[in-house]
């Protein structure tokens, strides 16, 4: 385990490991897929189909475009639903513009957000953001949450298992699988409350509610232009969803949906 | 010196003491071994020695617990961390499940209390030299076996320095070997000065560990 | 940083695999139409207040449509984040008032309190039916829908109400529990104010569908003439309700299933124990 110390020094340990990817610090992959998303997602149109086109683009060139395009095919039928009922039933308000619209909207948010997390691992980029300040309990929460999903959902088999072992109907009438409801919802919720009480006694023990804040181990080094770059896709991302606010509010029209023909 | 004068516990909503009056000392360097049959109280001595019953866990406390003359009422449970330190008698619940690296797992304690980077790295160093984990540092600590799980969850105890440390049934789920690599840790840090209070029923266990011997379910 | 705490930080996480676990492999296994996947909310908000529950939600949505590698993850969940926040807030305001603690029903004042719940609440629906939906034109001027969805959104409320009657009355005479009734109460609130939030994302970002299988239903109520948003706020208002109120009950069951002592210790615990 290596340290950089604040001159630049290396104390201790092997070879500490740095962002990969080019050396962009997580936290600013971070603010640019938000503030890609949430513009795409505020001026929809043009816009947000920029967005998209980009984030495969740079999929494709990190090497991340395997999941992009398992979340594609996660998004499909959605799609496709939207699709078919916006350009067969149409009443009021409908369309296929609509529906494309919505689409553009849909990739703009959807494709940078996993992205992200299709090449940076999340406990790298919770542990820039914990030494660029972020709260020890929050950090804790979402290590922690993506920590536990794996187990539960084990444990969420092994309770399905066990009860048809005694007996409970799955596969029958609907009136039958609700009465299966408590008895697979029950055993699985309390096992999980009761666990709780267990694990906050071992953080107590290794002294988390201290005061103050963590020391933080793993650093990602940057230049400064990615200070300077974060700053700007904010403002960008701030101005950009006001001034999408403020439209029609200055009695401005809408920014033209996208139309394919 | 870790003092026990006369503590009675009973937990939150609970009418029955689970702990009767209990009266028992530690001292620096010595081992304190506490047995008797299931239901007992053992658990619940371990969570009152340690502090952790009733500041962390509510309940009622009768009689006093004292740690170096401090009594644990007064302390906040970080604190309590740094001055006793408890291992439960399961590691699966004791390790965080945050950390990649065994090194990391053993480091999250130092970090809690925000010690500078080098002092981390030295505590943790030390904590895994002291129970001979060097080899396991890179390991994930997910897919270790129920033996080096209870070290490395003890060398997470370490790295905060306690000077006393509650083992709470430590080679109950262990096999012969793992056992005897845990008593060999629990010498050693008796001889660099802990005061240890270990529950065991293992006979042998206790009988190579420690200078003293307590019956819960006799008198005091 | 408090013990209790420490506890609800430690039962966020928790909560949120339970949610996608219940809401994946449990709901997999049943296949009932109810997603189940906001169980965890609603206990994080019960048990930890609403700040927990809203953090809760938001966090299960955007680790499984982001997060979570395929073929885990469900991107169409990200957008529904914000639903999910407002659920678990509201789950925070439900047991700050109360409303998930047991009373048993040989308890005479609870019992009155319950029933009282449920008459306000079914007067409250009615009189709504009743002004807004007495007449095709009468709902049109006082919805702003189109008169022809009118029909259909009366058979929506019945199924409804006819639902809430049906758990009420398992609540009050199988269960013998008055509080049972309150929960389902704080079910069917959460249930339409979910669909309302639901509504406009599922209009803007989707186009006006779900991507669950309510969208066949958003079909029906589109061909009988009504308009993107109303549509999708139709089937919502048919399927959330539902899905929250048997959240809200299995909830509550859990919760009166656990000793004193587990549920004291949190934040908003005191509140969900019989006083005496």
């Amino acid at each position: 385990m290596g340290v950089i110390r604040e001159d630049g020094g290396v104390a201790a340990g092997p070879a500490l490991r740095l962002a990969g990817a080019g050396g962009i610090a997580p936290v600013t992959r971070l603010a640019l897929a938000v503030s890609g998303g949430g513009l795409g997602l505020a001026w929809g149109g043009w816009v947000a189909i920029a967005v998209a086109a980009g984030g495969a683009a740079l999929a494709l060139a990190l090497g991340g475009a395997r999941r992009l395009a398992l979340a594609g095919l996660g998004l499909l039928p959605v799609v496709l639903s939207s699709l078919a009922l916006n350009a067969f039933l149409p009443a009021g308000g409908g369309g296929v513009a609509t529906a494309l619209d919505a689409l553009a909207r849909l990739l703009a948010v959807t494709l940078p957000m996993t992205l992200l997390f299709a090449v940076t691992p999340a406990a790298d980029l919770l542990a820039d953001l914990e030494a660029r300040g972020l709260d020890r309990r929050a950090v804790f929460v979402l290590g922690a949450a993506l920590a536990a999903v794996p187990g539960t959902r084990e444990r969420a088999a092994g309770v399905i298992e066990a009860q048809r072992a005694r007996g409970l109907d799955t596969e029958g009438s609907w009136p039958r699988r609700v009465r299966g409801l408590l008895p697979l919802v029950g055993p699985l919720v309390i096992g999980s409350l009761i666990e709780v009480e267990e694990r906050a006694l071992a953080l107590e023990v290794r002294a988390f509610a201290a005061p103050g804040r963590r020391t933080v181990l793993r650093r990602f080094p940057e230049g400064r232009w990615q200070r300077a770059a974060r700053w700007a896709l904010v403002g960008l991302l701030v101005g950009g969803v006001a001034a999408r606010v403020a439209l029609p509010l200055a009695g401005l029209p809408a920014p033209a949906r996208v139309r394919p023909w | 010196m870790l003092v026990l004068d006369r503590a009675a516990y009973r937990y939150p909503g609970s009418s029955r003491w689970a702990l009767p009056p209990t009266s028992l000392e530690v001292a620096p360097g010595r081992v304190v071994g506490v047995r008797g049959p299931n239901e007992s109280g053992k658990t619940t001595l371990c969570l009152v020695a340690s502090g952790l019953a009733p500041v962390a866990i509510g309940g009622e406390l009768q009689g006093r617990v004292l740690i170096d003359g401090r009594p644990t009422l007064e302390l906040r449970t970080d604190e309590l961390a740094q001055c006793c330190g408890l291992l439960f008698d399961h590691p699966a619940a004791q390790l965080t499940g945050l950390h990649r690296t065994v090194e990391e797992e053993v480091a999250f304690g130092p970090c809690n209390l925000g010690l500078s980077p080098e002092a981390v790295v030295e505590r943790t160093a030390e904590a895994l030299r002291l129970l001979g984990l060097e080899d396991l540092a890179g390991r994930d600590p997910g897919h270790l076996s129920g033996g080096e799980a209870q070290l490395v969850a003890l060398a997470g105890l370490l790295a905060l320095r306690p000077p006393y440390l509650v083992l709470d049934e430590p080679v109950s789920r262990l096999d012969r070997d793992r056992s005897d690599r845990v008593a060999t840790a629990v010498e050693r840090l008796a001889a660099a000065g802990v005061g240890v209070l270990v529950t065991e029923h293992d006979e042998g266990f206790l009988a190579r560990l420690c200078d003293a011997i307590l019956d819960l379910g006799e008198g005091r | 940083m408090s013990p209790s705490l420490v506890r609800t930080l430690v039962l966020m996480p928790v909560a949120v695999a339970l949610n996608i676990a219940l809401g994946s492999t449990v709901q997999q296994a049943l296949r009932l139409p109810i997603y189940m996947d906001s169980l965890g909310t609603v206990l994080t908000g019960v048990l930890g207040g609403p700040l927990a529950g809203m953090a809760t939600g938001a966090l299960t949505n955007l680790i499984w449509a982001y997060v979570l590698p395929a073929p885990l993850a469900a991107p169409t969940a990200g957008p529904f984040a914000i639903t999910a926040a407002v659920i678990g807030l509201l789950a925070g305001a439900w047991g700050r008032l109360g409303l998930f603690r047991s009373r048993p029903v040989r308890d005479l004042r609870s019992l009155a309190a319950a029933l009282g719940a449920a008459v306000a609440v079914a007067a409250v629906v009615a009189y709504t039916f009743g002004r807004a939906y007495a007449s095709p034109r009468a709902f049109a001027t006082n919805t702003g829908f189109d008169p022809r969805a009118f029909a259909s959104s009366e058979v929506a409320f019945a199924i409804v109400i006819a639902a809430f009657a049906a758990l009420a009355a398992w609540a009050l005479f199988v269960r013998r529990d008055a509080g049972a009734v309150l929960a389902l109460v704080a079910g069917l609130a959460t249930g339409l104010v979910a669909a309302l939030v639901s509504a406009p994302i599922a209009a803007f970002v989707f186009g006006g569908v779900t991507g669950f299988g309510g969208d066949l239903v958003i079909a029906a109520f589109r061909a009988a003439g009504a308009s993107l948003y109303q549509a999708t706020l139709e089937q919502g208002l048919l399927s959330d309700p539902l899905d929250k109120m048997i959240v809200c009950l299995l909830a509550f069951l859990v919760l009166s299933g656990l000793p004193r002592r587990v549920l004291a210790r949190f934040p908003n615990g005191e509140r969900l124990v019989e006083s005496g």
